[in-house]
């Protein structure tokens, strides 16, 4: 009994001493993995958009394209 | 600071020459000047499709489609000859342009899963929507972060405040204001060294924080690391995860009260 009371506490011990911070039960990797935008998310930053009307509106009147317009209140790259 | 755009040819295109061609539902004219929303045009600001505040990604694909039939109409009106339109790099001017003078760490948001809870009161699945931001540190304050011994060291307090009080909050919906001061009931980082290899400096990151105010609060636990070489921070992975309640008035928590746990993750932009 004392032996095997030796050996769970060492197991707590050492395995405590390298085991892996967590929060709310996931490890960094975990929690970044859950919280970051999954492949297809993000799919509009990976557009090529101009970064302005007029840079899009010369470029479409030699292209013969339309224009879209996205505008917002704050920056369209962060907190929408 | 409308008025410096008054002449502005952009402005002049998109209000005086697109703007009255867009059906009154889409074009807002109820007291605010806002005109968040999606616009589609031809590049002469004739009228193809508008969504003022187009959030939603079915109503937005629908105007895009209707906007869509309504440039092939007019290229076969006026016989256009489209090109194809070359690739261009996505959008990054943004974090290359500011991280020129300060470190830009690309902040994320979402609710984590909630044990026995798919959706909201409003039915919004937990964890489907997510918002991003943008943590902006000076050299001097990035310095302040890298620890010198394998003891754990509380970091800055004026750092750490600045940190916690413009990045620890809930925006998954919306917008919010940074915290007042006062909101930081309580908060600590720290720091220690976990490796040292020539210039090479790793290190780990613990941290606690209480924010509350009159409507709303969030109490998250954060951990993390981060790799340097020398002086440059080469990598920076955080993950700050705790219960939020209540909300404000542009993060639209409405039908959501909490408490309920969100996470935030910084992760270096690149």
């Amino acid at each position: 009994m004392k032996f095997r009371q030796l050996l769970c506490f060492s197991t707590l011990l050492f395995g405590g001493a390298n085991a892996e911070p967590e929060v709310g039960g996931r490890s960094l990797s975990e929690g970044i993995k859950v919280v970051r935008p999954s492949v297809g998310e993000d799919a509009w930053q990976k557009i090529g958009w101009r970064d302005g009307l007029l840079t899009a509106v010369d470029e479409a009147k030699k292209l013969h394209r339309p224009v879209l317009l996205w505008t917002m209140n704050g920056n369209p790259c962060g907190e929408t | 600071m409308i008025n410096h755009l008054r002449n502005d040819p952009a402005k002049i295109l998109f209000t005086d020459i697109y703007g009255p061609q867009v059906p009154a539902g889409q074009w807002n004219t109820r007291g605010s000047k806002t005109k968040q929303g999606v616009y589609c045009m031809m590049p002469d600001g004739t009228y193809l499709g508008a969504l003022f505040v187009g959030v939603q990604r079915d109503q937005v694909a629908k105007m895009l489609q209707q906007s869509l039939e309504t440039w092939r109409k007019l290229v076969a009106e006026k016989k256009l000859t489209p090109l194809a339109v070359p690739k261009r790099a996505a959008f990054q001017n943004f974090h290359k342009e500011e991280g020129a003078e300060k470190v830009l760490i690309a902040v994320h948001y979402r609710d984590l899963p909630r044990e026995n809870q798919k959706a909201d009161q409003k039915g919004r699945a937990i964890g489907k929507s997510w918002n991003q931001n943008w943590l902006k540190l000076s050299r001097s304050e990035i310095t302040e972060l890298r620890p010198a011994t394998k003891s754990w060291v509380v970091l800055p307090e004026k750092t750490v405040r600045k940190i916690a009080v413009t990045s620890l909050k809930d925006i998954v919906y919306g917008q919010s204001p940074a915290w007042k001061d006062e909101a930081l009931i309580a908060g600590k980082l720290e720091a220690r060294l976990t490796g040292k290899e020539g210039e090479r400096v790793t290190a780990e990151y613990r941290g606690t924080f209480q924010l509350r105010d009159a409507t709303h609060a969030y109490n998250p636990t954060l951990i993390g690391e981060a790799t340097w070489e020398g002086e440059e921070l080469k990598n920076l992975r955080w993950f700050a995860a705790g219960p939020r309640s209540g909300g404000t008035q542009y993060n639209f928590r409405e039908g959501d009260p909490g408490p309920a746990s969100l996470g935030i993750s910084f992760v270096l932009a690149k």
